[in-house]
């Protein structure tokens, strides 16, 4: 599947989604209502008429909708802090790169991997330590606030194979566009489920023995919230008869809703995983461990139902139209040696383009050369809450001349004088490497960055803008690491808040990344620019015709901020164009390459690696 | 008329030769295709020596000997590995190949075998990794195998069938060769159980 259409296909259907969830909250309104009208009919509450009086119908099933889209609005805030929020509300711990149970650094180990390789930034990794059963899901809005979670169960029982199996398949899922409609689908289903849960609650505090207290406190609220001066036992029985139908209701229409999130896409994550890794072994095994465990992929968190649409397998065992996978059976019938699932997958566009999205095996073994190469020391300082963000500050100061004096001085200013001998120790280590080493020690950093504090976010972003602009002239590479840093530190409900979907994509941010990239060029940069220019014009970029170059430099991360309310389609165009300059004398250089990769990154167009040397270039150690 | 039936004949005839000439030319490139991933595997077994020998030699003062065997197979595995990617379709490269991915396999179990002598380097986290990644490259490498394997029987068959084979033989298609890895002794990777 061609990953820019799939992205817009994914955009559309979020819009489709709100239509289907109106409708369902239109439904359980007016159905709610008249129940409830009827309930205080016949329990005498109300004044008792046959056709149940109009007015009372439709303000109980105002209530009932505003209390959903209530708490769907509610519950979306929530979600917007990220991925994680999801795996804390099922008792999820994040993992923080310090641990020392093997098969937790294995789990780590194996999304480090696969995120490299697919070229994504490297996700929060969350336990789910309650859960015995074997589930796993991704959650987030975007490629870079997502979270991988695992449950204790399937790390206990899976193999490495297996694992990276169930971790391919997620990542497909990130990869496929997936992630933002089931984001959004659980803002809705909380919404929808949030009167069963509020009745469930009632009736754990009832059973835990405080009835005779609770029913007098309750008395005095459900007579203010329904404000019809009902009293006593009536009141008590109609809230309850009231929640439980109601309840009902809720949880049948976000069941329907969850099913019509397609099975379909399952079966096309466990292809995309396969073409990724070549080893259906894997994921068949898993599989088969969960048809075969006691467990089975079963979850026993309070609000394990909201996520089902989302899991890697169903955590329950419900058939036919509410089911929300294809049965194990189907799944594993599709990964029978013979058919080798996702094998024929023919890529609809070309050129770096059609490498988009689409990791394969080659990436993997790239990535694991590329993560073999970084000195320990270094990937540790990335995994490390108090490290990370030197190790970001170390890398952009060195992006293009070693670490001043007086930067340490102002770092040590802001952040104390032992960050700024880490600091002056990290980029020690940082100097040798290569553009490309670089970038994937920001990648491995940025689940340690997104968890710092929002002020300490703040101030290391304008300490990375003091230290580029130490010398009044950012260098292309070191604004493209610029650019993914300040992305990883921003506060990211603004993809909720301020997305536009079909914004009209603004053609001078797209002529300034055009630019930078052309700047890496060196002699040739006029050409490289004018080429750059001719894609974005001939494949029609909007507004290209009227647009000159950016009057000054385009703040870097704000070109990218700009370009990332934008229409998949476009951002294709942009790469395309991108990549044309970057090639434009015929060769990419080291530098070029790593440029083109960071542009991608900060467009959210996630570009695998690819194995282009030979396998000599590890060195041989003789003993 | 009699014209017309011979120019018909001869245009069919030429299209037949134009169509079974692309055919084996579209089999020819799915075989090399799937070459690429062997290819893959390979090169993923052969850069995880350098790390197993790193992890094993502090341990091994006395067996300097094989570890330079598994160094020395690992050498002219990927000397073979290079003489195949450049040639898919060469029969020798292909056999050269097997050949001296062959003997990486027996000197790596030879080396496996030795570790088994050591428990505290049997139960190195490090150890038990790199053990654990050769044994699923291996399972990588036997599945792109039997679709590089797969591949070439097509093509093959394609280059026997008549009258196909008149046409291979006009413009010499040369048949593939299929890729089978035979160890001197069966290996059986440790498999890790927890």
């Amino acid at each position: 599947m061609d990953f820019f259409r799939s992205q817009d296909l994914a955009r559309s259907k979020s819009r489709g989604l709100v239509l289907s969830f109106l409708t369902a909250t239109l439904a359980v309104a007016v159905v709610g209502g008249f129940i409830l009208a009827w309930l205080l009919a016949v329990t005498g509450a109300a004044p008792g008429q046959d056709p149940p009086d109009r007015g009372l119908v439709m303000a109980l099933g105002a209530l009932i909708a505003g209390i959903i889209l209530l708490a769907s609005a509610l519950r979306h805030r929530q979600l917007a802090a990220g991925g994680g929020e999801v795996a804390r509300t099922l008792g999820g711990r994040a993992l923080t790169g310090e641990e020392s149970d093997p098969r937790y650094r294995r789990l780590e180990n194996v999304v480090e991997e696969m995120a490299i390789a697919a070229g994504l930034p490297v996700p929060a990794v969350y336990v789910l330590d309650q859960e015995s059963g074997i589930n796993a899901f991704a959650a987030g809005l975007g490629t870079r606030d997502a979270a991988i979670a695992v449950t204790r169960g399937a790390l206990e029982t899976l193999t490495r194979d297996e694992l990276q199996g169930v971790v391919g398949h997620e990542f497909s899922h990130i990869l496929n566009g997936d992630m933002r409609l089931n984001q959004r689908l659980l803002g809705y289903l909380f919404g929808l489920m949030v009167v069963s849960l509020i009745g469930r609650t009632i009736l754990e505090a009832a059973g835990r023995g405080r009835v005779g207290r609770s029913s007098a406190s309750a008395r005095a609220p459900a007579r203010g919230a329904l404000g019809l001066g009902l009293t006593g036992a009536p009141a008590l029985a109609v809230a309850g008869l009231g929640l439980i139908v109601l309840g009902w209701l809720g949880v049948l229409a976000g069941r329907v809703l969850q099913a019509a999130v397609s099975r379909q896409r399952e079966l096309l994550a466990d292809a995309s995983a396969v073409q990724f890794t070549r080893n259906p072994a894997g994921l068949a095994g898993a599989l088969r461990k969960i048809a075969a465990s006691g467990h089975g992929a079963r979850l026993t968190a309070a609000r394990r139902d909201e996520v089902r649409h989302m899991l890697f397998a169903d955590s329950r065992r419900l058939a036919g139209l509410l089911a929300t996978h294809p049965t194990i059976e189907r799944r594993l019938q599709a990964l029978e040696p013979g058919r080798h699932p996702g094998l024929a997958v023919s890529r609809p566009r070309t050129g770096l383009v059609g490498e988009i999205g689409q990791p394969g095996p080659a990436s993997l073994v790239s990535a694991s050369r590329l993560l073999a190469s970084l000195p320990p020391a270094a990937t540790d300082a990335a995994h490390g809450d108090w490290d990370a963000p030197l190790l970001a500050l170390a890398l952009i100061a060195e992006a293009k001349n070693p670490l001043r004096d007086h930067q340490l001085s102002a770092a040590g200013q802001t952040l104390g004088v032992s960050a700024a001998e880490s600091l002056a120790s990290l980029a020690n280590s940082v100097r040798p490497m290569a553009d490309d080493q670089r970038l994937v020690l920001l990648d491995l950093a940025a689940p340690a960055l997104r968890r710092q504090s929002l002020p300490r976010r703040e101030t290391l972003a304008s300490l990375a803008r003091r230290f580029a602009e130490a010398d009044g002239i950012i260098a292309p590479f070191e604004a493209a690491l610029l650019a993914n840093l300040e992305l990883y530190l921003r506060e990211e409900d603004t993809h909720l808040t301020h997305r536009r979907p079909s914004v009209a994509p603004p053609g001078s941010a797209a002529l300034g990344l055009v630019q930078w990239m052309a700047n890496a060029a060196g002699g040739r940069r006029d050409a490289a620019l004018a080429t750059g220019r001719q894609v974005l014009a001939e494949s029609g970029f909007p507004g290209m015709a009227a647009t000159d170059l950016p009057a000054g430099e385009l703040p870097p991360a704000g070109a990218a901020g700009i370009l990332g309310q934008m229409d998949y389609q476009y951002r294709a165009i942009l790469v395309e164009a991108l990549d044309a300059a970057a090639r434009e004398d015929g060769v990419l250089q080291p530098r070029e390459s790593a440029l083109l990769r960071a542009c991608c990154a900060a467009l959210e167009c996630p570009l695998p690696r690819t194995l282009d040397e030979r396998a000599n270039s590890l060195p041989v150690t003789v003993p | 008329m009699a014209l017309l039936v011979i120019l018909a004949i001869v245009a069919a005839l030429g299209l037949y030769v134009v169509f079974a000439y692309n055919g084996l030319v579209d089999r020819r490139n799915r075989m090399k295709n799937a070459f690429a991933q062997i290819d893959v595997q390979l090169t993923r077994r052969h850069d995880l020596i350098p790390n197993l020998v790193e992890s094993v030699k502090g341990y091994m003062q006395h067996e300097r000997e094989t570890l330079e065997a598994v160094i020395s197979a690992r050498n002219q595995a990927i000397a073979g590995l290079q003489a195949a990617a450049a040639r898919p379709g060469d029969p020798d490269a292909i056999r050269k190949l097997a050949g001296s991915e062959a003997a990486l396999d027996s000197a790596l179990g030879r080396l496996l075998a030795v570790v088994e002598a050591y428990p505290e380097l049997k139960a190195d986290e490090n150890m038990l990794r790199l053990q654990e990644e050769l044994s699923s490259t291996e399972n990588k490498v036997a599945f792109a195998r039997q679709s590089f394997n797969d591949a070439v029987m097509a093509y093959n068959t394609a280059c026997q069938s008549f009258p196909t084979n008149f046409i291979a033989g006009v413009f010499s298609f040369q048949q593939g060769e299929f890729l089978e890895i035979e160890a001197e002794s069966k290996r059986e990777v440790p498999t890790v159980s927890f």
